[in-house]
């Protein structure tokens, strides 16, 4: 099996040092199982979070629009709203020149799967958050990269390609928050993306680790 | 492109968006100048592979794989 790190995700400034050591460690053991581990450049990937916005979101955004938004806007959480406000109101011209370049942006993610079984990269490049500090509120734009960009940045470039991902536990944070590691194959290639991740499981055992509901359940009362 | 509070204001009239409050228009022109921002960008690296592009939809029932 020949797997490729995706450079500019996986070792990017923006990774966080507990995320990358997690990663690190789950490359170790793709290696301790035989499998080729290199590196792969897909520099358009910077570009997979303002184009699936720019299209996914818009093509959401112009349903709701019909159906919601214009009588029961404030129905909808802050994030939700200003999201689909926004996606509302991209311009057609803008749209369309989106899914053109969304078809650059996917035809080097497919050169990449030629040579490559499947692609790696951690599935966030920082820890989750919790619920309660996790809505998408902008204040400023300094909120922009870490609330907007940051957490999609490592799976958007596979959702905007129409290929196939999964995220598997890979550790946990000092805060006890899981990590995960990303493996992302070729159209139709999904019995690929479970061969890797099956065999990842039944080497490490962080997928045998749950959340303590009762305790999680009893701490929000 | 920075999307002014008085440009979206004008934007949201024209698609019938009426009941969205004040608090939330900072947020929204945020988005959007953030969006057509990156497009801007987007355009002066890719703006010739784009104009080659087939404008296709994500859907490629009948490709190599």
């Amino acid at each position: 099996m020949k797997l490729a790190v995706v450079r500019e995700i996986a070792y990017s400034d923006g990774v966080d040092s507990e995320v990358a050591a997690a990663f690190a460690a789950s490359l170790d053991v793709l290696r301790g199982l035989g499998a080729i581990v290199e590196e792969v450049s897909l520099p358009y990937a910077k570009w997979a979070v303002p184009l699936q916005m720019l299209t996914t979101d818009a093509d959401v955004a112009s349903w709701f629009l019909a159906n919601f938004l214009r009588d029961r806007y404030m129905r909808f959480d802050t994030g939700t709203r200003t999201r689909l406000a926004a996606s509302a109101l991209i311009p057609a011209s803008v749209y369309h020149r989106a899914m053109r370049a969304r078809t650059v942006v996917r035809a080097q993610v497919l050169d990449a799967m030629r040579k490559y079984d499947a692609l790696l990269t951690p599935t966030n490049v920082t820890p989750p958050r919790l619920i309660a500090h996790a809505a998408e509120v902008l204040g400023s734009s300094d909120d922009v990269i870490p609330k907007l960009i940051r957490r999609r940045i490592a799976h958007y470039p596979f959702s905007l390609s129409n290929v196939p991902a999964m995220s598997v536990p890979n550790g946990f944070s000092e805060d006890g928050l899981p990590l995960a590691l990303q493996i992302a194959s070729r159209p139709f290639g999904e019995s690929t993306v479970f061969r890797v991740g099956h065999a990842y499981e039944q080497a490490t055992p962080w997928h045998t680790r749950h959340p303590d509901l009762d305790k999680t359940l009893s701490s929000r009362i | 492109m920075d999307v002014s509070i008085e440009q979206l204001k004008v934007l949201l009239e024209l698609q019938g968006m009426n009941q969205v409050p004040a608090e939330d228009m900072e947020n929204i022109a945020l988005r959007l100048t953030t969006w057509l921002t990156a497009m801007e960008k987007i355009e002066a690296e890719m703006g010739a592979e784009i104009n080659a592009a087939e404008p296709i939809p994500p859907v490629f029932p009948r490709e190599e794989f």
